[in-house]
Order: C-alpha cells, then sequence, then structure tokens
C-alpha cells in the first residue's frame, strides 16, 4: 500500500477570497476523479492547479503535493499529464517524428517505447485511421486528442491524469476512459456530461472559482450510470450508422 | 550590491518576470532597475509607480549589448549612489551573436515558449551563458510542446535552471524564487560576497571593434573576408 500515489489538496480560497469549505482532500491512486461545475466556475483554473503541483502561488492559493510518486516522476513535469488537443507548433511533424521528439525530451530510451503500439492505440480511439507518417498537421482534433490520450500511456507514463471535457473531442469516450484508468492512476476529469461524471468514483463540484461540495457517486448513481450507458451506446449506434449512410428511420 | 541582468528577446516577457521576482522579495533591498532599449520603451512609469528607482538607457545607433558594456560603471556608481542592494539590468536583448551577461552577475535568460520548440537552438550566449532560464507563455502551448521547449532549453544550457512562470497570474513564481535564491548563492560563491562586478567582462566577448556596417556604410559586399 504505502508506495501507491497519493494526490493532496490542500484548500485555497475562491474568487471573492473565501477559503473553500474543507482542510485538505487526499485522493489515492485509482481513482476516477470528476470535475463539475457551471463554465466559469473554475474546473479548468483546478486543473491547473494540479498540473503544476501548485505550491501555492496560482490565484487560487491551492496548495497540490503528491505523495508516493515513481522515482523519476517526482516533479510535477513527469507526474502529472494533461490530455489536451492543441498542437499548433508542432505542425510541421508526422505523427513518428512527434512520438520520438516527446521521447527523447524526456529522456526515454528508445528501446522502451513501442510507437507501433502507441498509433494503433490511438485509433482504436478515433475514427478514420492515421499512421506514424501521417502529418500532424492533418489530424482531425478528435485524432490528436486520440494520439495525445495514447501518447500519455505509451510514453510520459504519468501517473496523475487531467482530462478535460473529453465529451467535446468526437471520440469513444468510455473507450478513453477505460485505458485511462486503471489502480494505479489517478484521473481527474473536469466534465459537462452527466454520464461520464457518474461514471467517476467522486465528483468535486465548484462554484465561484472554489471546490464547494465532494460527493462520492452512490450505488444508485452507478446503476443509473449503467442506464445511461447502454443509451448512450444506443446513441452511438445510431452515429455510426448516420456515418454509413444509412436511413434509420 | 548585487546585480543581475536580464536577457531575452524582445517582448519574451523581461519586465514582468522581474516585477514577479520583486513580488516575492527574494532581492536585496532596495531595489533599482536599469532599463536598456533600442528605440524609446516607456516602460520607466511603471517602476515609478511600484517606487522602485529606474535608469532608462536609450542604445540609439550603437549594439544595445555594446552600450550596456560601456555604461556599465555609470550604472554602478548611480546605484551606490542610491545604495541600493540590488540593481536589475533589463536589456534590450536582440541579436543571436552575443549576449549581455557579465562574469561576475546573476544571468537570468527569459524564453517565450510560443517562439515554437525550436527556437532555444537559435538564441546562442543569450541561451548558453545565463544561470537560469524562466520560459514564459507555457499556458498558451500544449503540454507535449512545453516539454520539448524544455528539453531544447536543457539541451543548449544543462547547467541553468529552468523555471515555468505565468507572468500573469504568477504561477511559477514561488519555483522562481527558489531557484534565484540557490542562482544567487552560487554566485556570490564566485565573486566573494563583495565581488566587484566593476572589474570583470562580458561571459561571451563582444566584437571587438565596430566595422563599417556599424558606422553606417550603405553599400554591400565591398570587403571580402
Amino acid at each position: 500500500m504505502s508506495d501507491r500515489i497519493q494526490l493532496t489538496i490542500a484548500a485555497g480560497t475562491g474568487k471573492t477570497g473565501s477559503p473553500e469549505p474543507f482542510d485538505r482532500l487526499v485522493f489515492p491512486a485509482g481513482r476516477t476523479v470528476a470535475i463539475v461545475g457551471p463554465t466559469g466556475s473554475g474546473k479548468t483554473r483546478l486543473l491547473a492547479d494540479i498540473e503544476r503541483l501548485s505550491p501555492g502561488d496560482s490565484p487560487t492559493r491551492r496548495q497540490v503535493f503528491l505523495d508516493n510518486a515513481p522515482a523519476g516522476l517526482v516533479d510535477a513535469d513527469r507526474a502529472v499529464a494533461r490530455i489536451s488537443q492543441s498542437m499548433q507548433f508542432f505542425l510541421d511533424l508526422t505523427v513518428g517524428e512527434f512520438l520520438e521528439l516527446h521521447r527523447d525530451g524526456l529522456g526515454i530510451p528508445a528501446a522502451d517505447v513501442d510507437f507501433d503500439n502507441i498509433v494503433a492505440q490511438a485509433n482504436l480511439l478515433a475514427g478514420e485511421p492515421f499512421y506514424a507518417d501521417t502529418p500532424l498537421a492533418a489530424l482531425s482534433g478528435g485524432q490528436a486528442r486520440a494520439l495525445m490520450i495514447s501518447d500519455v500511456l505509451g510514453i510520459s507514463k504519468a501517473p496523475v491524469l487531467l482530462v478535460d471535457e473529453i465529451e467535446n473531442a468526437g471520440i469513444d469516450r468510455h473507450a478513453a476512459l477505460d485505458i485511462l484508468g486503471g489502480k494505479d492512476r489517478l484521473v481527474f476529469l473536469a466534465t459537462h456530461d452527466p454520464l461520464l461524471a457518474l461514471r467517476a468514483d467522486v465528483r468535486l463540484v465548484l462554484g465561484g472559482g472554489a471546490i464547494r461540495t465532494v460527493v462520492e457517486t452512490t450505488p444508485g448513481e452507478r446503476k443509473l450510470a449503467d442506464r445511461l450507458a447502454s443509451a448512450d451506446r444506443r446513441t452511438i449506434l445510431m452515429r455510426e450508422s448516420l456515418r454509413r449512410g444509412e436511413i434509420l428511420a | 550590491m548585487t546585480v543581475i541582468i536580464v536577457g531575452g528577446p524582445p517582448s519574451a516577457g523581461k519586465t514582468r518576470v522581474i516585477h514577479k521576482a520583486l513580488d516575492t522579495n527574494t532581492f536585496d533591498s532596495p531595489v533599482g532597475v536599469a532599463k536598456l532599449d533600442c528605440v524609446e520603451g516607456g516602460d520607466e512609469k511603471q517602476w515609478q509607480a511600484r517606487g522602485v528607482p529606474v535608469r532608462s538607457i536609450l542604445a540609439g545607433d550603437l549594439c544595445p549589448d555594446h552600450m550596456l558594456m560601456e555604461q556599465f560603471p555609470a550604472l554602478l556608481a548611480w546605484a551606490e549612489e542610491l545604495a541600493l542592494g540590488t540593481i536589475v539590468i533589463e536589456t534590450a536583448g536582440l541579436c543571436g551573436r552575443c549576449a549581455p551577461y557579465l562574469h561576475q552577475a546573476l544571468a537570468l535568460a527569459v524564453l517565450d515558449a510560443t517562439a515554437g520548440i525550436a527556437a532555444p537552438r537559435k538564441f546562442g550566449p543569450l541561451l548558453e551563458d545565463a544561470d537560469l532560464v524562466v520560459m514564459t507563455r507555457g499556458d498558451l502551448v500544449s503540454q507535449a510542446e512545453r516539454e520539448a521547449f524544455a528539453a531544447n532549453v536543457r539541451a543548449i544550457n544543462p547547467r541553468a535552471r529552468r523555471i515555468w512562470l505565468d507572468g500573469r497570474t504568477g504561477e511559477g513564481s514561488q519555483s522562481m524564487a527558489m531557484a534565484l535564491r540557490e542562482a544567487l548563492v552560487q554566485i556570490r560563491c564566485r565573486t566573494g560576497s563583495e565581488g566587484s562586478p566593476a572589474l570583470c567582462g562580458p561571459r561571451t566577448p563582444l566584437p571587438q571593434l565596430y566595422c563599417s556596417y556599424c558606422l553606417g556604410r550603405d553599400q554591400v559586399g565591398i570587403a571580402v573576408l
């Protein structure tokens, strides 16, 4: 147990300077944590605080600590990965060149990384397939996001993952959550999607820039999530049919 | 007195970095700021508004790094007259040939991540000779780009600590303050507690002479080297 990672958030303040209603929140490895709240409530700011393992110098003054990070993954740069789709300054590279640059930048030996596997896994999440020699500029937003997910899992191997509004990425979000989770990882998920929020173990409810409430997902909510998921799968099947040019009714 | 020289390309965020460093009370006070510019910069007001003594130097037709070397004794005299604990010199930061850093002054480079991941390989001694590198605008690029940018900085200057700073929110200023304190200790070890910066030269030598182009020649290709 003692060597599993654990992330602690020490309370900061909301936008008006009022303190958050807790002393500290502790998240052990293996959990998926949803971050919910209306736009402007501070979800992205919270992700940014976690991303830097903020020492308290951000506008919220929150402090974030990570315990038991594996050797070599102690710094925030290596321990926390954020799934983004912006890669605007890499656009003159191919997928393979990008992965190579990322691997070398992190000082990871070539033998430890399997590019074919990373590309194959990304293709499981996204729509039309792409390859190692596909230029980044030719990837869609969803393909880029799928590549970033696969890249994080295959290259940086960060134990803490931050995912921002994956429902907007145009990828298979259930499959993405399935591969991102795991007993040794901690996943934070900012979302507006009730299904994704209910799939998490716990949700942080934000308002006015502060974490207002922490809600454990109830057994009833888990059942509800299963029902929502089967409805969602039907919607996805319809989407696939539409994409094939079929008539639905 | 401690001398800190801040280099970096124009508009990389040097002034904001200095503001954030002053916010953390890292430097021996009182702190004064000297600003070197090629064209009228107009930055004095924001230092005056903060109550920080400021001295502005315009390089005019001269190379700004040459101008700093020429003006350095006068700047030190000004700082001593005001009994400053620290003088921060913000340079104009222009060419990839030279850098304005002196051996016995703390050399801080400010680089903008939106310049692109290959940019660190093009700065020359501005990056190579720095004691500390502050990287700005990391919030505008992806994490993978930040990693690649930082790796390229490390490849050019493995000795310097690298810090990400958001000049608007101040995120990273605590890490910067810690790195600055470490770098100041190292500089003091190197120079002795009362080092005399006036007696030391630039870390990378500047060109020894002005050529005729520096002085305004308007034809190309006359001298064959």
